[in-house]
């Protein structure tokens, strides 16, 4: 049974949205009608109910997804140029994700946590993630040195323009020849020894990728801690995760290993059941993921009955587009692992797939 | 070192973001992270899906930042997204693959600090899992605006914005919405009054 009283009235009364007329009004209700009145009751007892469940604060490995998807896999830079445009800004930004990962390092991090688990960040503090990038646009700078430099003091444009992640193609192409007659991939190779001979001898021209497809990627991933504990590589519980993408639901580990050490690893995972290993650079990841993703976002769109987006079908790449990528690819491949050799360790990044389920 | 003025507002930080400013949209993200993965978490009822859904809602608000023209406050925007997929989600959830790592996906909640002894804490946990309980089974527009007023505290113009529904059927949803889950509430815990309760702590003595 209703009074016929105007309910929506007495929700605003009770939020503190309404004016004085119908404050007046309301108030004159409540005061001849019990069943309103109850209902007044009832809305605070709803506001106790849901206040009890409290206030939660965001799961880290969301800040670790999506710091790794903006500043790794998908950044803000125009993202489908020309061909040599697009490597130039991906051999900028993979030299920038190792720094990424070392300033990451940087931040105190007790025992005991990871990467994903870093301390959090208050909204008091929400320049600290500038910071971060003004280390990243410093670029190329060893370890020690990011430590000493006061985070503060601007980036020096020389630095930006050897390919810090502040270029975004941008800054990237300012150090480019004005496009000429010479192909297009031989503008990509000289711009890229352009930033390898820029670069402090630190740095690390790529960072190769060992995609690990298994069935089982909790086992996979158990055998590269072991591994690394072993040899005593891993000094905290759990080698730091990098992210994970959060559509395709891959994890990525971060480790430093000689070439050797590499070897030995993979030989190991090989020996996993249902185990498939593979070599890779970040540039390639890139794209596997982009179009994992657009793949998936196909499906979702023709589940839905809507049209696929004009920028899925820019996405998809023909077999000979793909087949040229590769090539590029181990091109790049040969380079990132010849920069990891000489007994000295280097950064690798290990992704952990799952087999891509049958339809 | 620059002292630590003044944050940024939020129309700053995404006008930086739209031209690409990576470090811009981070910032955003730190700042905004908690209240949308709560609102989501509520929405949604399980830690991991909020989790997941959080991080997709962020990640297609950064590919999809340029087509964000301000006319609305930032939050406004990243509350759409983060509700229409939480919707989205839920439709899908039956054919997606998980990939668990135990030790990763615990989907850590940060429950509030409570000091009460043991048993009141088990009770008050108890209390809590009904009222996710009954949330969950309203329907998910009853559900988005129970959690922008009682949870996020949004005026009804915001309400209204955020949902894209006239001022008045703020007013209306509201008062249904908070019935109906008065009503579930009454229900579940009608269904485990005490005495039918079996899972009282053993105490060591």
């Amino acid at each position: 049974m209703s009074c016929g009283f105007d309910k929506g009235l007495i929700a605003a009364y009770y939020d503190r949205e309404v004016d004085g007329d119908e404050r007046a009004e309301v108030e004159r209700h409540l005061a001849t009608c019990a069943e309103c009145a109850r209902d007044l009751a009832g809305m605070k007892d709803v506001t106790g109910a849901l206040k009890s469940l409290g206030k939660v604060s965001a799961d880290p490995l969301i800040e670790a997804a999506v710091v790794h998807e903006v500043h790794v896999l998908r950044p803000g830079r125009p993202r489908f140029g020309l061909p040599w445009k697009l490597l130039a800004t991906a051999a900028a930004l993979m030299i920038a994700v190792g720094t990424y990962v070392l300033v990451q390092d940087r931040q105190a991090m007790p025992p005991g946590e990871n990467f994903a688990l870093a301390p959090r960040r208050t909204q008091e503090a929400p320049l600290v993630s500038e910071r971060k990038h003004e280390d990243l646009a410093r670029g190329l700078t060893d370890r020690s040195e990011v430590a000493k430099t006061p985070a503060a003091e601007p980036a020096p444009p020389l630095a930006r323009r050897d390919g810090g992640i502040e270029g975004k193609g941008r800054d990237a192409e300012a150090g480019l020849p004005a496009p000429s007659s010479t192909s297009p991939e031989k503008k990509s190779d000289d711009l890229v020894e352009k930033i390898h001979k820029d670069a402090p001898r630190d740095a690390k021209p790529s960072v190769p990728v060992i995609q690990v497809t298994s069935a089982e990627v909790a086992l996979a991933r158990a055998e590269v801690e072991a591994f690394l504990k072993e040899r005593e590589l891993a000094t905290k519980p759990g080698a730091p995760l990098l992210g994970q993408s959060a559509y395709v639901k891959d994890h990525y580990l971060q480790v430093e290993l000689t070439d050797e050490e590499v070897a030995l690893l993979e030989k190991r995972l090989a020996a996993l059941k249902k185990t498939g290993i593979a070599r890779g650079t970040l540039e390639a990841e890139r794209k596997r993921v982009e179009e994992a993703e657009a793949a998936l976002d196909m499906d979702r769109k023709r589940s839905q009955g809507e049209p696929a987006p004009a920028e899925a079908q820019g996405e998809g790449r023909t077999g000979a587009a793909a087949a040229k990528a590769k090539e590029e690819d181990s091109r790049e491949n040969l380079r990132a692992l010849g920069g990891a050799t000489a007994g000295r360790r280097a950064k690798v990044i290990l992704v952990f797939l799952e087999p891509p389920a049958k339809k | 070192m620059t002292p630590p003025g003044p944050s940024p507002p939020d129309s700053a930080l995404v006008n930086r973001a739209r031209t690409g400013d990576e470090s811009a949209f981070v910032d955003l993200l730190l700042r905004h992270q908690d209240r949308i993965y709560a609102s989501v978490l509520r929405f949604c009822g399980n830690a991991e899906d909020a989790r997941e859904i959080t991080q997709r809602a962020f990640i297609n608000a950064w590919r999809r930042i340029k087509d964000f023209k301000g006319d609305c406050a930032f939050t406004t925007w990243m509350y759409r997204i983060a509700f229409n997929e939480s919707v989205t989600f839920r439709r899908e959830e039956g054919r997606r693959r998980t990939v668990s790592i135990p030790d990763r996906e615990d989907g850590r909640v940060a429950e509030p600090v409570d000091d009460r002894r043991p048993g009141e804490r088990m009770e008050a946990e108890e209390n809590r899992k009904k009222v996710q309980e009954a949330l969950n089974r309203l329907d998910p527009e009853e559900r988005k605006i129970l959690i922008l007023k009682e949870l996020e505290d949004r005026s009804y113009d915001e309400i209204a914005e955020i949902l894209e529904i006239p001022k008045g059927t703020v007013r209306s949803r509201l008062f249904r919405a908070r019935a109906a889950l008065k009503e579930k509430l009454a229900v579940l815990l009608k269904s485990t009054e005490p005495g039918s309760v079996e899972t009282r702590p053993r105490s060591g003595g």
